[in-house]
């Protein structure tokens, strides 16, 4: 699966605002892996969906960034829009998979 | 220098030039992913290595990202999808003519691509078509030299053309009308730019 398409399932799946890092940790754990996503590649992608309108962006509170003792996270969440690409995703993969499961061996 | 640093320092680097914004956004998201790392997986030397790994795995990204914020955004106007169309219609008519033109002369260098069919006259019009080819030809090579003549003999094999093979005006007509236009712009630009130059 490309990584934007498994982007917008771990976000479908999250349901709620997430990170890079979390996100990082999240396709890891879908694809069964310790390796995590490389830098250059997440945000690449990350940039990408934004810019496309399929996640929408916003960096937290600074006060909760530093009532917890960490930096600032730029937290990604699914647009309406993102849930249709989504939809229309998995549909098209569920009928090129019938499709396959059609065709005689 | 420790993992993190690195992964700082790259960033400054493939950063570099771009909108002051857009490189603190990057920077501050960097900062915020290696803490989390560092925080969930400890300082050893084996998350050092990972954090490595990212960083060199995602280089080639991390300069194709650049790379599209720095690339001016062109986006396609209907003037240019206009401008796109006429060229290929102008390119499509040359070619036509040029393959047409090269097919009726082919007799005249022992090659009868047509076969019998046309027996009557087929020295006549093999031999309007190589007139009308070498002017065309001509006409091309003389375009960037010498813009008015180049346009000139373009335009006259291609109006000569129309005119010579009335039966075929259908396919001529429009041909011939597309290349004079496209090659009076072309040699007019030519003509702008050598004597800007000059």
């Amino acid at each position: 699966m490309p990584l934007e398409a498994a982007i917008l399932e771990a976000a479908a799946a999250r349901g709620e605002p997430f990170h890079g890092f979390e996100l990082a940790k999240a396709l890891a754990d879908a694809a069964g892996s310790r390796t995590l996503t490389a830098h250059g590649t997440l945000y690449k992608a990350l940039a990408r969906l934004s810019d496309a309108g399929l996640l929408d962006d916003e960096w937290e509170d600074p006060e909760t960034a530093l009532r917890e003792g960490r930096p600032r996270r730029r937290l990604y969440r699914l647009t309406g829009v993102g849930q249709q690409r989504l939809a229309d995703e998995r549909r098209r993969r569920l009928e090129a998979a019938s499709t396959l499961r059609a065709q005689p061996a | 220098m420790t993992a993190a640093r690195l992964v700082r320092s790259w960033a400054r680097l493939y950063t570099r030039g771009l909108d002051p914004d857009v490189r603190a956004s990057r920077a501050a998201e960097l900062d915020s992913d290696l803490w989390e790392q560092l925080s969930a997986e400890g300082d050893s030397l084996r998350t050092q290595l990972a954090i490595v790994s990212r960083l060199l795995r995602g280089a080639a990204d991390d300069l194709s990202w650049r790379r599209e914020r720095t690339r001016p955004r062109r986006r396609p106007t209907p003037a240019g999808a206009a401008r796109a169309l006429g060229w290929s219609v102008w390119a499509t008519a040359l070619l036509f003519l040029l393959v047409t033109h090269a097919w009726a002369a082919s007799p005249l260098v022992g090659i009868e691509l047509y076969g019998e069919d046309w027996d009557n006259g087929v020295w006549v019009y093999a031999g309007i078509s190589s007139a009308l080819l070498v002017l065309l030809a001509g006409g091309l090579g003389l375009l960037w030299p010498r813009p008015r003549l180049g346009a000139s003999l373009v335009a006259a094999s291609a109006l000569g053309t129309a005119v010579a093979f009335p039966w075929a005006l259908a396919a001529y007509g429009p041909a011939a009308l597309a290349i004079t236009a496209g090659t009076i712009v072309l040699a007019r630009r030519r003509y702008r730019a050598s004597s800007a130059t000059s």
